[in-house]
């Protein structure tokens, strides 16, 4: 297999204004034996990899320069011709909205030199996690295994810690973890303003052990080599503007949040409330925490309704609690139908609940792919390649057909994303998991 | 005379970064059964290549041509510019616009990069590997000067043809290095005929976007 690294040095030698270089350069510099390395380069030749400009000169050929198309999703196959390359209409001026992103975070164009990081493997790798309490933990963690899994060849062991969100809990872990040699730390932090856990993850960077946030971040992205996440404004700030647009700009609404020390939660919530407080005739009727529990979310709904509160609409920063929100209202009475619209995506159940009962919903689906992308980080960390300080995972905004707004478009509908064959509790955007990782013995995720 | 190891490697990795490049491909039994290769030996390929960052898995865990090749490419066509910094103003963009955005290779044709897909109801979808013609004929030379242009562009037909216009409204980023071919590196937004009734909106997008990716960072 020792060939596509090769193939794959010998192609990355070029740039950097050497758009030319000899031979005998070229091998040294990829690190390959000459006698083998003369034939790669007559194969790379050959298929157009490679091309010779002078005697004893190579440079970079045709088929190396037809890989510049790299879509940021794979593409879906052509066939819908409304879909693929049909004109529908679009908003003219007049009816453009608001966009999607307000501000441009300049952390993505960083690049960070990983090379003072560079090991040799086998590597081991630790994973501190700052809980597995909901189903998209357990999937966000899945990814990661999943990833670790098919790179056993180059990872010896991935120690994985639950601090089950007690940062003091999570010290100890690293301290354990790096008493055990870890070469990198996969950081998913238990709370996200904590000086000693900030401390510690400091004095792992002191040590020369490289720290790869996910999800959840403690101090700043300076702080650690990368941090691996996905528009958590975005999030809150969509998912608002479509509330607030498909009430019309008026009416009483609860928000549903995850865990108020957790920074997605904060980030979610503070672009909500910046779009709400645009609208006067909004009115936030209670800021309740559900820690992305269903059974808390359930609670707190069925308290409010008990009360005789009326809700025009439900803002859920995650599906994770909004699926017990649902469940509180179809247990209060509420006719298929009557539903106040809600947000919140990444659960099954919650898109499958919304084709029940017929909610309006938007779902901004959180990836809990970005575990298999922090795996990947990681090792592009510890074999010296340049990694950028923040590493962003695509979202896909989902609505129930009919119900778009005129600046909340759909990715896709709600009903085309929707899995029938799949459990209540599966995550979206999770990653390529396969079934072999799947623990067997599924609980039901709510009760 | 190539070793037959040597061809065989460098094939394999050309055609398994051609397929991700055009299919929905997650696993590698998958790509085994469409080249009609070993399975064994593809599933250690695939995850080879993964390793070297060669090739990378979006959201929903399809396989993508990594951020390794994606370089390599911007070497062969004499941009200096490091990969991994157009992805976020592609997306960036496109979220601003509410359109298709992608990078193009400007030169004799125009070739589209980096692909990211427009989410709302008009957005026109870009085939793997398409290039464009333009339907307007500037010299190419007109499309170096800085400052957003726009230009209609018609599909080249052996990469497949959807028989329509494509409206380009762009902004250059780079210029190639090589003598031997400029080009230009541009990002734009791209509208399946129609004119931008919202130009001067999307050309200030484009200047904020050249101001992001020309500050140090």
């Amino acid at each position: 297999m020792q060939s596509f690294e090769r193939i794959a040095n010998l192609l990355s030698s070029f740039g950097e204004g050497q758009a030319e270089l000899p031979l005998a350069t070229l091998l040294a510099r990829s690190g390959i034996p000459q006698s083998t390395g003369y034939k790669l380069v007559n194969a790379l030749v050959d298929e157009g990899f490679l091309q010779r400009p002078a005697r004893g000169m190579l440079a970079l050929g045709p088929a190396a320069a037809a890989f510049f198309f790299a879509p940021l999703r794979a593409l879906a196959p052509a066939g819908d011709p409304s879909i693929s390359g049909g004109v529908r209409h679009y908003p003219d001026a007049s009816g453009r909205g608001m966009p999607r992103m307000a501000q441009w975070n300049p952390n993505l164009l960083d690049l960070v030199s990983t090379t003072r990081f560079r090991r040799e493997p086998p590597f081991v790798i630790g994973f501190a996690n700052a809980s597995s309490s909901s189903p998209w933990r357990v999937a966000m963690a899945r990814s990661l295994m999943a990833a670790a899994q098919r790179q056993r060849d180059v990872v010896s062991r991935v120690m994985v810690r639950d601090a089950r969100d007690d940062p003091r809990r999570q010290i100890e872990q690293l301290a354990e973890m790096r008493a055990e040699r870890m070469d990198l730390c996969i950081l998913s932090a238990a709370a996200s303003d904590h000086p000693e856990l900030l401390a510690a993850v400091r004095g792992l960077g002191a040590e020369g052990i490289p720290v790869i946030g996910v999800d959840r971040l403690c101090g700043e992205p300076e702080d650690m080599v990368s941090f691996v996440t996905a528009s958590d404004v975005l999030v809150g700030r969509m998912s608002a503007l479509w509330l607030v647009e498909y009430l019309g700009g008026r009416g009483r609404i609860l928000m549903l949040c995850g865990r108020e020390d957790a920074s997605p939660c904060r980030l979610r919530l503070q672009a909500a409330m910046e779009i709400l407080g645009l609208h006067p005739d909004i009115e936030v009727v209670a800021i309740e925490f559900t820690n992305w529990e269903a059974s808390l979310g359930h609670a707190i709904v069925q308290r409010h309704l008990a009360e005789g509160t009326k809700f025009d609409g439900v803002w859920c920063d995650s599906g994770l609690q909004g699926v017990g929100s649902l469940r509180a209202f179809t247990e209060a009475g509420y006719k298929r139908g009557t539903i106040p619209p809600h947000t919140g995506g990444e659960v099954n159940l919650m898109y499958k609940l919304a084709f029940h009962h017929k909610i309006p919903l938007c779902g901004v689906d959180y990836p809990a792919a970005m575990g298999a992308l922090s795996f990947q980080t990681a090792l592009d960390t510890l074999f010296g390649r340049q990694v950028p300080r923040r590493v962003e995972a695509n979202l896909e905004i989902v609505i129930s057909r009919g119900h778009e707004t005129a600046s909340v478009k759909a990715d896709l509908f709600a009903e085309e994303k929707v899995r029938w064959d799949r459990e209540d509790e599966y995550v979206h955007a999770s990653g390529w998991i396969p079934s072999s990782t799947t623990p067997n013995g599924r609980k039901p995720f709510f009760v | 005379m190539s070793a037959a190891w040597a061809t065989e490697a460098v094939t394999r990795f050309r055609d398994i970064l051609a397929l991700v490049s055009r299919e929905q491909v997650r696993t590698a039994y998958e790509i085994a059964v469409r080249l009609k290769l070993p399975v064994s030996s593809t599933y250690l390929t695939v995850t080879e290549l993964e390793r070297l960052s060669c090739l990378a898995r979006d959201e929903s865990g399809y396989l993508l041509v990594g951020i390794r090749p994606q370089q390599m490419a911007l070497d062969a066509l004499g941009f200096q510019v490091a990969a991994q910094r157009l992805a976020p103003l592609v997306r960036h963009l496109r979220d601003q616009s509410g359109e298709t955005v992608f990078m193009a290779s400007m030169a004799e044709i125009l070739t589209v990069g980096t692909v990211a897909m427009g989410f709302n109801p008009g957005h026109l979808v870009v085939q793997s590997f398409q290039t464009y013609r333009y339907a307007t004929a500037p010299p190419p030379s007109e499309l170096t000067r800085p400052g957003v242009f726009e230009l209609t562009l018609a599909t080249n037909a052996q990469y497949g043809d959807h028989g329509g216009l494509v409206n380009l409204m762009a902004l250059q980023l780079a210029r190639s290095s090589s003598s031997a071919h400029p080009a230009t590196l541009a990002v734009g937004v791209a509208r399946p005929e129609g004119d931008f009734r919202d130009a001067a909106h999307i050309a200030r997008k484009l200047l904020e976007l050249k101001a992001f990716f020309d500050s140090p960072g």
